[in-house]
């Protein structure tokens, strides 16, 4: 009985030494949003377009991510390029491009099927809105930035010139 | 030198001037016509031309009077077209006829006509014959004024025209039914056959398309006899034939020989041999569009035994085609050689069936790659297998000869193919 | 006369000169082709139908096929593949399509091919329909040994014509587009230049790819060279939803499929129908859709408060209809009301629209003849309409066609295209027309009268099959009643005679006349151009055309060209429905079924004029350039757009167009067709014949048709020629074997399953019916003198309310000119576009002058229908031509 107590006692006390040493570790939560935690390389979170090197956009609008998509949640409209207004290398373009975050599952398949790798999902996960509306992403929100310093297009060729270094194809 | 007395088809070779319709006629000239017109019915003309075994010249050798014998009866107009788009590489004997004997060719031309009831004969040259076809319209004319040709031909009810017209200069037209398709003034390209022009030739009608030296063989035969024709040649390949030779040999040329003589005769006696006392590498018996033949030293046997007739050429494994015989020596490269084969006919590729138009041009761009140092190993494999997936597979025979050469060098020579390529 | 042949191990008894790859689709095989289409000569080019043939060695002496040792006839195997497109079937032939050999062979066509195809097919709108890529999937090899590097470029865009856009890449040049021109459209402006790689599809007419059929060429392209202007880009073709309908734009009742994306329409295309339209359709029915998704469509209902248009609810809109008309009638009575409906709507609501009057209102003021019908209506096929059966697709040898008075190229494509296909399988043709048209170069005889004696010709050509005895002996002992009145009547109408009103020689009109009456089936299509004649003074154009329209019968009648498949009479009509139209009453003297009434309404025109205090229009334009009669107290107006008459209505009610709705159209050959809803309704818009049942009920009618089906199914109780006519019967999908199989045979006509409409059968089908050879005197021949004839020809691509929305086919749409002969021209001064002013029954306008190699001298021609109506406002509603005065200026 008092073998009982007594190594009861212990085992109180050594669970007490437990929570005492913790006490004064350094806490493990994150101040998010000031404090963020990185993600791993093929985290799959927001879909960004992505561009050529020299600002064109990889999209052609060919719609395969559509297809592709098991909850239906992407729309595209395509459009022809034109000489005054290029948008992508080739003949074709995606006019209108959104996705409904809402019905997105996030699965990676449109990133499989896109045949230019325009579509990708990358790293940014912080997706809450004010409203349903805001769930739909625009082309605008998803096309990457791009500000080139100068570019410059003759008979097709697109020729980039970037800040350092010479004119490209 | 020759192993004829005197010629058959080059007898402006014996006879001066014989393309002046007065010389011609001085030497028997349109006396073949006077006489079947005279003596004969038009079947017997045709019966003449089979028994002397006449087979067509323009390279694939089919009986000539068993073409004229296909042409239904009653069906009305008959054309005739003579071809003389003669586009094979190394080929030059109809110009010769028609720059030098083209009386003999028009003669054969109405001789041919008679036979089959023609009204109206269409001799259809490459667009580079602009000048021979001068000399010949003016032959033309010549006949007309003599009365050997327009309306009732010396006295008899049977009336004939015969019309020039110059191609724009494609290979295919060559090949009779796309020759009936340009003369019809549509794009130069085969049609379906059957229905042979026989049936179903020009403008729909039934069509006889005979070679210019088929024709020109006409008039003796018919002058002679059958029996007189076949003492030259074999007994399957009975005549005579114009070789073209060209390539290393020290006098290129046109020689007229028999069927049937030895090649040896045709390369040393009347070529005088390969120049420089360089070795022989190969021959190519019917330009670009036959196997290529090795020399001695790459083959088995001697080359120069074989026997210039149609049958023997075919043992060889090649074909006498329209007997243009290009001569390579040793120095010659044989990759360089197919591949200006290669490029030859893809140029000439008409584009309507896709394994000749892609496979041609697939097979020039492998070419380019082994020429340009960067051949890749397989190369040649892939060579031969594009050739496969041709052979057989084509509209027409222009498509078929094409892997002729790739073939036949890459058997024959494989090793300076793989030279090329990089390990 | 069969054939037996064996196929991969099964047996096929196909007729003689069937097709290897026909043979094999018949018991089930798929040959792959690419340059093989059904309705095409074979080429043989693309030599993806390779296939292993043998034939059995026959004993010459014997003509028995040899044996060997087990009994079995030896084959004699041909030495290479044989294209199985090329090749007919002979007896006892031995096919083999599922050999190594046959798929090496198809593996390798596939793969030279590709080797210069762009694979683009994430970009191209062929991706996903399309046979190339299909059959690579099925036969090709998986990976291409050509380099990358070396593949041959071309242009990627390179706009044949303004409709089509050509990818020179991504050609497999099989020559479908070139031979449709010129084998089927008869336009050859297609052709291949150039050789081997380079050869490539170009155009040389001016204006470039100058056919009215040129979007067929995208549908038989079997990869994506070929692309429509209208629909490049615009979506994928999983995307679609393929919807069955018709083609609204004329008589001919094409079969297409309306292929929506998003609530609007992206590609029109056909849709199999072999009794209709085949796989064709023409460029006014692919690319003439624009007017539905128009910004300019009626989407609310209108009415007029203090002079002004005011947007008003449905209710507010129908209870004013009624009260107004309601008051009208008590005040002036039923016959103040009348109505006028277009051709253009479907059967239900003209049903109901007549329905509405006759039965709601109480009066026959019931009229469709306005704008091109008011040219013409037609009864002659109601008795000797062509037979049920009939199939302008299969008629051969023993067929002869008489076209009179009709631009079948201009006037109803398809049937153009048929009948020229006719003529090229072996029909005799015969056209015979005021000017020379398209159809002319097809023709055995050409017959070129003057103007306004059409009539005369006939009677010509039914004075010679008379003397020379070419009646039909079996029909017109027995059936037809006053023959020899008619043979009395005619006797004054000898060639000779004939010759010098119509200045067609004595000799042509005995050979065609002859050539007609010596075939074994005869059928007459005839058109505006010989009806219509008259300065505006006598009568009615509707009278003025019918001695031309009895003349026409009884050549058909007299022939024994009756009451059997593929004989008897087409009328070419103008509109989608203008066969309905007629069929049920939508005149004023006859009830549905080509009933007289009793006790004959006004028409349109006296209508128009002033006959009625109330009118209510649905689906017409009568007030084009025509100002509202005084007696005219209020105007209710159905539409999809603010027409001219809408502009004057007292109420406008919108409509829904025929892509928003469901109906069926009666066609030419009386083909009664049902076409679906595709697209949403905009705004507020409703289906014609849901607005009039509500006006019915608000008018205290007990009329409860809740949908299309139901008012077909009291059609079909009501009228005798619709008995029968059910819609369920009406979407029926037709069987697999009437079908092209697929669509890498048949272009991509499959999308929407193929229906087949329901024939009513015309009188001289029920072989007891007598039939009756009247007498009308024909019309005095025009006067000559001084001054031209004007002609009003009708043109395809006209300013049409529907047609001139759409922006896609612009230059095309014909603008207002004169056009006159190059002597004409010369004589006058002018040159072309330099003004002309003509002028006639006191009217002069000025338009710019065409010169135009067509026009006969002394005749100038102002098409019909144009923007502004010149050709109308100088000859009157539905005159075709006239005397006028032109001089320079």
């Amino acid at each position: 009985m008092l073998r009982e107590v007594w190594s009861g006692s212990i085992e109180i006390l050594r669970a007490m030494w437990i929570t005492l040493k913790h006490f004064f570790r350094p806490p493990v939560t994150n101040q998010y949003p000031d404090d963020r935690v990185p993600v791993y390389p093929r985290f799959r979170a927001r879909h960004v377009l992505k561009r050529y090197e020299n600002g064109l956009e990889r999209c052609i609008g060919c719609s395969l991510c559509a297809a592709a998509c098991p909850t239906d949640c992407i729309l595209v409209i395509a459009a022809e390029n034109t000489e005054e207004n290029r948008r992508s290398p080739g003949e074709r373009y995606a006019e209108v491009y959104e996705i409904n975050l809402l019905r997105c599952i996030f699965c990676g398949y449109c990133a499989e099927a896109c045949p230019t790798e325009a579509i990708v999902l990358e790293h940014d996960f912080e997706l809450s809105t004010h409203n349903r509306w805001d769930a739909i992403i625009t082309q605008e929100e998803l096309l990457e930035p791009h500000e080139p310093d100068y570019i410059l297009i003759r008979d097709d060729q697109v020729w980039v010139e970037p800040k350092w270094g010479h004119l490209t194809k | 030198m020759s192993l004829l007395a005197e010629h058959v088809l080059l007898r402006h070779r014996d006879v001066p001037h014989i393309r002046d319709i007065n010389v011609y006629t001085n030497h028997g000239g349109y006396d073949a016509l006077r006489k079947a017109l005279s003596d004969m019915r038009p079947e017997e003309v045709t019966d003449v031309v089979k028994a002397a075994g006449l087979r067509g010249r323009g390279g694939a050798g089919f009986p000539a009077g068993v073409k004229w014998s296909f042409i239904p009866a009653g069906v009305k107009p008959v054309y005739i077209v003579v071809n003389a788009d003669e586009s094979e590489p190394g080929t030059f004997k109809d110009r010769e006829i028609i720059e030098a004997n083209p009386h003999q060719m028009i003669e054969g031309i109405a001789l041919c006509a008679y036979a089959v009831g023609a009204q109206a004969a269409y001799v259809y040259g490459r667009g580079e014959f602009k000048g021979p076809f001068v000399g010949l319209q003016q032959a033309l004319d010549d006949a007309y004024e003599k009365g050997f040709l327009g309306r009732n031909i010396l006295n008899s009810d049977f009336s004939f025209d015969i019309y020039t017209h110059l191609g724009a200069g494609a290979y295919i037209c060559g090949e009779e039914t796309a020759l009936l398709e340009s003369l019809e003034g549509k794009l130069g390209q085969p049609r379906n056959r059957p229905p042979f022009p026989a049936q179903v030739g020009l403008y729909n009608k039934p069509t006889v398309v005979n070679n210019v030296e088929t024709l020109t063989n006409v008039p003796p035969i018919v002058l002679h006899g059958a029996q007189w024709y076949r003492q030259f040649g074999t007994d399957k390949s009975p005549g005579t034939k114009i070789f073209c030779l060209s390539g290393h040999v020290a006098r290129p040329g046109n020689y007229e020989l028999p069927l049937g003589a030895p090649l040896r005769h045709l390369i040393e006696e009347c070529g005088g041999g390969v120049p420089g006392g360089r070795a022989l590498k190969a021959i190519l018996p019917a330009g670009a569009s036959a196997p290529i033949l090795p020399g001695p030293g790459w083959g088995t046997g001697d080359i120069l035994d074989l026997s210039l007739d149609y049958e023997s050429v075919q043992a060889a494994g090649s074909m006498l085609g329209s007997a243009s015989f290009i001569v390579m020596d040793e120095t010659v490269d044989m990759v360089w050689a197919a591949s200006k084969m290669a490029h030859f006919f893809k140029h000439e590729s008409c584009g309507k069936c896709s394994p000749c138009r892609e496979g041609t041009y697939w097979v020039e761009d492998v070419y380019h790659r082994l020429r340009d140092g960067s051949g890749r190993p397989g190369d040649v494999d892939l060579l031969l297998n594009i050739a496969d997936q041709m052979d057989g597979n084509c509209f027409c025979l222009l498509g078929e000869f094409s892997v002729c050469p790739v073939r036949s060098s890459i058997q024959h020579f494989r090793d300076e193919y793989e030279a090329l390529v990089k390990g | 006369m069969t054939v037996t042949l064996t196929i991969d191990g099964r047996q096929a008894t196909v007729p003689k000169g069937t097709l290897i790859v026909e043979a094999a689709k018949q018991v089930g095989i798929e040959i792959p082709v690419f340059c093989y289409h059904p309705k095409l000569e074979p080429v043989g080019m693309c030599r993806m139908c390779l296939v292993t043939v043998g034939t059995p060695l026959v004993n010459r002496a014997t003509g028995q096929s040899q044996l060997d040792a087990d009994g079995l006839p030896i084959i004699r195997w041909f030495p290479k593949p044989q294209t199985a497109c090329t090749m007919s079937v002979s007896e006892g032939m031995v096919v083999i399509t599922d050999s190594q050999e046959v798929a090496a062979d198809r593996k390798a066509i596939l793969e030279f091919l590709l080797t210069s195809h762009p694979l683009d097919c994430p970009v191209c709108d062929k991706g996903g329909e399309c046979p190339l890529q299909d059959l690579t999937y099925r036969h090709g090899p998986g990976v291409s040994r050509f380099d990358y590097d070396s593949k041959h470029h071309s242009a990627k865009r390179y706009p044949l014509g303004d409709l089509i856009v050509l990818d020179r890449e991504r050609c497999i040049l099989c020559a479908r587009c070139t031979r449709f021109q010129s084998e089927i459209a008869q336009d050859p402006v297609l052709a291949i230049e150039n050789r081997g790689r380079d050869a490539r599809i170009v155009s040389y007419s001016n204006p470039v790819f100058d056919s009215h059929y040129s979007g067929n060429t995208t549908d038989i392209c079997p990869v994506g060279a070929l692309t429509s202007r209208d629909f490049r880009f615009h979506a994928r073709a999983w995307e679609l939803t393929n919807i069955p309908s018709l083609c609204n734009h004329c008589g001919v009742g094409c079969n297409t499929v309306l292929s929506t994306r998003r609530g609007q329409i992206a590609r029109i295309m056909p849709r199999q129908n072999e009794t209709v339209n085949e796989v064709w359709i023409c460029d006014k029915g692919r690319f003439g859709h624009h007017f539905n998704s128009s910004p300019y469509r009626l989407t609310m209902p209108l009415i007029r408060r203090d002079g002004e248009l005011v947007e008003a609810s449905w209710d507010d809109a129908l209870q004013h209809v009624a009260s107004r008309l309601t008051s009208i009638i008590e005040a002036h009575g039923s016959d103040s009301i009348g109505g006028i409906a277009g051709a253009c709507l479907p059967n239900e609501d003209l049903y109901l629209f007549q329905k509405f009057l006759r039965e709601v209102i109480g009066t026959h003021n019931v009229d469709h003849r306005v704008g091109l019908s008011a040219t013409f209506e037609d009864d002659t096929v109601y008795a000797v309409g062509v037979g049920t059966g009939t199939d302008l697709g299969r008629v051969g040898r023993d067929t002869a066609f008489l076209v009179i008075g009709s631009d079948l190229d201009q006037e109803a494509p398809i049937l153009y295209l048929r009948v020229a296909g006719a003529a090229r399988h072996g029909a005799t043709l015969i056209t015979a027309g005021g000017r020379p048209t398209k159809l002319d170069k097809q023709s055995n005889h050409s017959l070129r009268y003057r103007y306004g004696t059409a009539t005369h010709l006939l009677l010509g050509m039914i004075h010679v099959i008379l003397e020379a005895n070419l009646t039909g002996n079996e029909t017109v002992p027995h059936r037809v009643n006053g023959l020899n009145e008619l043979r009395a009547n005619v006797a004054d109408w000898a060639p000779e005679r004939v010759a010098e009103i119509t200045g067609v020689p004595p000799d042509e009109i005995r050979a065609a006349a002859r050539a007609f009456g010596e075939a074994k089936n005869g059928i007459v299509l005839y058109g505006p151009e010989g009806l219509g004649w008259g300065n505006g003074t006598q009568g009615t154009s509707w009278e003025a055309g019918s001695p031309l329209r009895q003349a026409v019968a009884n050549l058909v009648t007299l022939t024994g060209f009756i009451g059997r498949p593929n004989n008897g009479v087409i009328a070419v009509l103008p509109h989608a429905n203008s066969r309905g139209a007629a069929d049920l009453g939508v005149v004023p003297d006859r009830l549905p079924g080509y009933v007289p009434a009793e006790r004959p309404g006004l028409n349109a025109q006296e209508m128009l004029g002033g006959g009625v205090r109330a009118l209510l229009v649905a689906g017409a334009d009568p007030l084009a350039g025509v100002t509202l009669a005084d007696e005219l107290e209020f105007l209710v107006v159905q539409e999809l757009f603010l027409t001219q008459t809408a502009q004057q209505a007292d109420v406008i009610l919108p409509a829904a167009a025929l892509a928003e709705r469901d109906g069926t159209f009666t066609n030419l050959e009386r083909w009664v067709q049902r076409f679906d809803p595709g697209l949403p309704v905009p705004g507020q818009a409703r289906p014609d014949w849901t607005i009039i049942r509500q006006l019915a009920v608000l008018l205290g009618a007990d009329w409860a048709y809740a949908t299309v089906g139901g008012v077909l199914a009291e059609m079909a109780q009501a009228i005798p020629l619709y008995r029968g006519m059910s819609y369920e019967q009406l979407s029926q999908p037709v069987s697999l074997s009437r079908r092209m199989s697929h669509y890498i045979y048949a272009g991509m006509s499959f999308q929407a399953e193929m229906r087949e409409g329901m024939q009513w059968p015309a009188l001289a089908e029920d072989g007891s019916a007598k039939l009756e050879l009247d007498w009308l005197d024909p019309p005095a021949p025009p006067a000559e003198g001084d001054g031209f004839t004007l002609v009003a020809p009708r043109v395809l691509y006209d300013g049409g309310t529907l047609l001139g929305q759409a922006e896609i086919l612009g230059t095309r749409l014909v603008q207002p000119h004169i056009a006159l002969s190059s002597a004409d021209a010369a004589a006058l001064g002018v040159l072309d576009g330099q003004g002309l002013q003509v002028s006639a029954n006191g009217q002069s306008i000025s338009l710019p002058a065409r010169v135009d190699g067509l026009v006969p001298q002394g005749v100038v021609a102002i098409p019909r229908n144009l923007k502004g109506a010149p050709a109308e406002s100088l000859l009157g509603e539905g005159r075709i031509f006239s005397r006028v005065k032109v001089v320079k200026g």
